[in-house]
This record gives structure tokens, C-alpha cells and sequence, in this order.
């Protein structure tokens, strides 16, 4: 799997092209597929993303491998600190994160973008849900509170 | 991508996994298709599985004295992730002072919980949801006068045959003044949630139970005791869940006769029975551990290793996290003994000493009801749909065997050509 070998390439809605780089064939499992099933050289088009989102997961892959090969001198409190660094981005972002690493097949960004996400929704209530992530609410007032009713004490934890 | 709404099917309902049952039960009234979601029995099947290999925490039950001196049972979760706990605001009015409350078993978020009486209470602490049992299908006297019958052993487990969790009763019936010291005859009934019911099985039972210490142990479809058999040797008597039969188990060959200065504890460990053998008494204790390599075959059993002495411990009450073993230290307080480091912490858990016990626990939204699990080839999950964004619209492949590479890709990654 050498760096130089590898001419995959990404090719983002703006037209701009990636030259996949180890890092990202080493967490990518669908790249790591492409290339270890005879085809090295190819460019996929990724329609829906921008250049940033996915220089953004170039990034993300460079510092998880460097990391675990220990070419970069950084404890996992410092990379946990990273991670969640990466993740300070606006909702927009995330999702088209998750969609990435979904199609790319990056497991651990797969599971740190859905948990940024799960934290967002976790200790809040529904009316709160909805507005962090522009949700219509479409209960009836009665089936809603039919539904509270059903689960009561799970707002009481709340102290609502 | 704009709302959270855009996202596809799996991979919303990826973010909702990681989320915790109380969440998930406020969650369903953000809307109808969040409801739909989190109610569909798929969802709580790959919710389970989640957080079976993320999320595997340990239930405690122990006493406390309140401040008129009364003992009160509590329910605690010790999470995997360092060594918090909370206590669980379960309703356990019925046996909230009971001084024999017993944790019968764990399955799938479910526990099974008795007074060895009357009652028999299945539970989801993560849901709070509750359900009594029926009363017991078997007479509460004998056709035959002077025999006094008592519930000897209750077992919890799941039938993978069924999708549904049983309970198991013994009900020994003993003769007023036995000399044996072995009950007259029993008869075993099995309480299906498939079905609702009790029913009688026509089985000899080939051994009879008998206590030790943090002993009873559901694993591989079967709930196991320990018990004595008509030779008045020790064994672990099992009850198969599926095929409703029990078999006794041989223990280890090297143990001693019979040693009742020695307790035995049974356990689950790395997906085998493991067998430990230890002082009752004694201010130093050394904790010897057998795995039965082969389930059912009494060569197999091997001692693995010897732990200690060690000081301030009392009994082991579950493995957990692969290397940990929860303990009973002196004075009700819990320890956390790990196997690699061979240390020793201590937990913030106290109770009455010799109130607790332990079931390895997994948080669920499995109803004890029992209707909402998933049957093998059910797909009622895969008919509630959204639209699905695709993210590779296109493949552009400059190979020529560009047929072969697809149809490796179809087989792999079938999202991308749906």
C-alpha cells in the first residue's frame, strides 16, 4: 500500500480533484477496496460534497493514522481533545461528514460524527430537539401529550 | 445537506443507537416518524445489539439501612465506562423491604426478581416497565398428605427457539420430617411471555438445588444451579430454555469432597463457565478459578489461575470488562479486582454486608411484555422508508474491466447502485 503507488482519485462537486493519500486508504475501507480489487487508478466522483468537506476528512485521516503509526508524538487525551475539536463545526457540516465517512467507509469518523450528533439530542426535550435541528412537530397536541403521558418519567429526569 | 431530516434511513438511525433509553423515550415525541422509528421492533433489535458490545454495565443489588434502621433493597447500575454507578428509580414497592429479594436473571434489559414466595417480577429498569406473573399453575398443597411444598429454584432466561423469555420454577415437596434431607419429589413449570401462561412439565428433576453464594447463572440458552444429586455429590443442574430438559453437569474432578468451609460461585467469563472456589470464612482468601473449556464435559474443566490471598475481600460477585472481578469487600463496601494488574480498587458502592448480588446487564428498550421482538425473516422494519439521498451519484472508472470492478462494488456496497 504505498503512497506513491496509489492513483485513486476524488473528484468533488466543484470540480476540484483529491489524490488519495495513505492515510485516507488506510481508514477508508472502500478506497482500500478499490485498490486492493485491481483498480488503482480511478477517479470517483463525489457529486454532493464541496472540496472543504472533504479536505476536511483528508485531515481527519492524516492525524488517526500519523497518530497510530507514531510518526506524531500525541497521547490519546490529545487526540480524544482533536476529535473533539474536529467536530466543532455547524450542523451542515456534520451531516455531510457522516455522508462521507458513510460512503467512504471511515468507521471511527462514522462513529465520532454520529455521537457529536447523539450528544446534541441527549438531556434535551423534544420542543428543544426540534428547534436545534428545525424539526416540524406534526402530533396533534392531544397525541403528543398522549405520548408524554406514556412517558412521563422520562421528562421528569429533566425537572420538567 | 441542510436538516437531519436529509439524512438516509441508517444512517439517522445510527445517531439514535448511540443514545440512551430515557432519551430515546423523549425523543419520540419530537414527531410521528421519530416515533415510528424508535418503536419499530427492528430498531430495538439494533439497539440491543449496540449496546451489547458498547455498553455492557453491571446491575447491583444491595441493602441499605434507612434512618429508622430498615433495610431497603436498591437497585444500581455500575457503568463499564470508569467506575461510576447510579441508582435506578425503579418502582419496587412490592419489594422495597423484602429481606430475601433475589435478582433471578438478565436477558436482553429484562430482569427477573423474586422473594422465592409468591411473586415474581420481570422488569426493565432502563424503561421502568413492569409486570408481575401470573400465580403458579402447580397446587399450593399436595395430593399426598404431610407433604409441605416450597419453591426450591426459579431460573430466568431466553429461548432463541421462540424469541421469548421463560421463567423456570422447582417446587419441591418435602415431608414433614425428612431424614434424607432431600425433598420427596418435585414438579417444574415454566412461565412463557410468548404465551402468558404457566405450564407443567412432565420432567424428572435429576437433582436437587441447593444454595451457594452467587451461584445461579444464566449462559448458553440454559439456567444453572447448584444442586446435589441422588448420590449427595455436588453439581451445576441446568435448565435448557429451548428444549425445556435439564442436565446435570459434572463439577471439577480435583475438587475435594464436599468442603463446607469452601463456597462456590459460578459465572460467566469470556463466553465460558467459570467455576470459583473459596473461603467462607477467614481474614485473608485466595480465590481458586475453574473454566469449563467444553460445556458439558467434566475433563474440561480447568483451573485457569489463583487469585491472591488477598485481604478485606469477602466473595467475588461478577466478571466484567473481560479482566475486571466486581467483589464484596469487608465492611459492604465493593471492589473491582483486575486480573492483569492484579490491584485491587475500591468502588464508592456501600451496602449491608452479605446484601449483594450481581447480574451483567445490557440497557434496552425490549418490552417485558414481549411483543415487540424481532422473529428471524420478520422485516417489518425495512417497509417503513424514506427517501434515500445518494452521495456517489456516479462511478467514473478509466479501467476496462470496469464490469467485474461493479460487480464486486454491487456485491460490497449495494447503497451505491440502488
Amino acid at each position: 500500500m504505498g503512497s506513491t503507488s496509489t492513483k485513486i482519485k476524488l473528484r468533488t462537486s466543484n470540480q476540484k480533484v483529491f489524490k488519495v493519500e495513505e492515510a485516507v486508504e488506510v481508514q477508508s475501507l472502500m478506497i482500500k477496496y478499490f485498490y486492493e480489487n485491481g483498480c488503482p487508478s480511478c477517479v470517483i466522483l463525489v457529486h454532493s460534497v464541496s472540496s472543504n468537506i472533504l479536505s476536511k476528512i483528508l485531515d481527519y485521516c492524516k492525524k488517526h493514522v500519523n497518530s497510530a503509526a507514531g510518526k506524531e508524538d500525541i497521547s490519546l487525551e490529545e487526540l480524544y481533545e482533536w476529535d473533539a475539536n474536529f467536530v466543532k463545526v455547524d450542523q451542515n457540516t456534520l451531516f455531510d461528514l457522516i455522508l462521507v465517512a458513510n460512503c467512504l467507509k471511515i468507521e471511527s469518523l462514522l462513529d465520532l460524527t454520529c455521537q457529536t450528533i447523539a450528544n446534541m439530542i441527549k438531556g434535551k426535550r423534544p420542543e428543544e430537539i426540534r428547534t436545534t435541528f428545525n424539526i416540524k412537530n406534526n402530533y396533534t397536541p392531544e397525541a403528543e401529550e398522549a405520548v408524554r403521558r406514556e412517558k412521563k418519567w422520562a421528562f421528569n429526569m429533566l425537572g420538567v | 445537506m441542510e436538516v437531519i431530516g436529509d439524512l438516509p434511513r441508517e444512517l439517522f438511525l445510527e445517531i439514535l443507537l448511540r443514545l440512551p433509553v430515557e432519551s430515546l423515550m423523549r425523543c419520540k415525541c419530537v414527531c410521528k416518524y421519530w416515533y415510528t422509528l424508535i418503536s419499530n421492533p427492528k430498531f430495538i433489535e439494533l439497539h440491543l445489539k449496540y449496546n451489547c458490545s458498547n455498553n455492557v454495565c453491571v446491575l447491583l443489588k444491595r441493602c441499605l439501612l434507612t434512618c429508622l434502621g430498615e433495610r431497603e433493597n436498591m437497585l444500581s447500575l455500575v457503568c463499564s465506562s470508569g467506575f461510576s454507578f447510579i441508582n435506578l428509580d425503579v418502582d419496587l414497592s412490592l419489594y422495597k423491604k423484602e429481606p430475601c429479594l433475589q435478582l433471578l436473571g438478565h436477558c436482553d434489559g429484562i430482569i427477573c426478581l423474586s422473594n422465592y414466595r409468591d411473586d415474581i417480577v420481570l422488569c426493565n429498569p432502563a424503561t421502568r416497565e413492569t409486570m408481575v406473573l401470573p400465580e403458579s399453575c402447580l397446587p399450593c398443597y399436595s395430593s399426598i398428605s404431610n407433604l409441605i411444598p416450597q419453591t426450591s429454584a426459579l431460573g430466568f432466561g431466553y429461548d432463541a427457539r421462540t424469541h421469548h423469555c421463560k421463567v423456570v420454577r422447582i417446587v419441591s415437596y418435602w415431608e414433614e420430617r425428612s431424614g434424607s434431607g432431600l425433598p420427596h419429589h418435585s414438579r417444574v413449570e415454566v412461565y412463557s411471555l410468548a404465551t402468558g401462561s404457566w405450564k407443567e412439565l412432565n420432567v424428572k428433576v435429576p437433582a436437587h438445588v441447593w444454595y451457594s453464594p452467587c451461584f445461579e447463572t444464566y449462559f448458553n440458552g440454559a439456567f444453572h444451579w447448584y444442586a446435589i444429586d441422588d448420590n449427595r455429590d455436588e453439581v451445576i443442574l441446568s435448565f435448557h430454555m429451548g428444549n425445556e430438559e435439564f442436565q446435570v453437569i459434572p463439577m471439577p474432578s480435583a475438587l475435594s469432597l464436599y468442603d463446607y468451609s469452601m463456597c462456590r460461585s459460578l459465572f460467566v467469563w469470556n463466553g465460558r463457565i467459570a467455576l470459583v472456589i473459596y473461603p467462607r470464612k477467614g481474614i485473608e482468601k485466595s480465590f481458586q478459578i475453574y473454566v469449563m473449556k467444553e460445556y458439558g464435559v467434566r475433563e474440561s474443566w480447568t483451573k485457569i489461575l489463583t487469585i491472591g490471598p488477598l485481604t478485606k475481600v469477602e466473595m467475588p460477585l461478577a466478571f466484567w470488562k473481560n479482566d475486571e472481578i466486581l467483589m464484596e469487600g469487608s465492611d459492604g463496601l465493593v471492589v473491582s479486582y483486575n486480573l492483569k494488574t492484579q490491584e485491587l480498587k475500591d468502588l464508592p458502592i456501600y451496602g449491608v454486608p452479605k446484601s449483594f448480588a450481581t447480574l451483567v446487564y445490557i440497557n434496552s428498550l425490549v418490552s417485558v411484555k414481549g411483543g415487540n421482538r424481532m422473529l428471524d425473516g420478520d422485516n417489518t422494519g425495512e417497509n417503513v422508508s424514506t427517501p434515500v439521498t445518494f452521495f456517489f451519484s456516479s462511478l467514473q472508472i478509466n479501467k476496462t474491466d470496469d464490469l467485474l470492478l461493479k460487480s464486486l462494488l454491487l456485491l460490497h456496497f449495494p447503497c451505491l447502485f440502488r
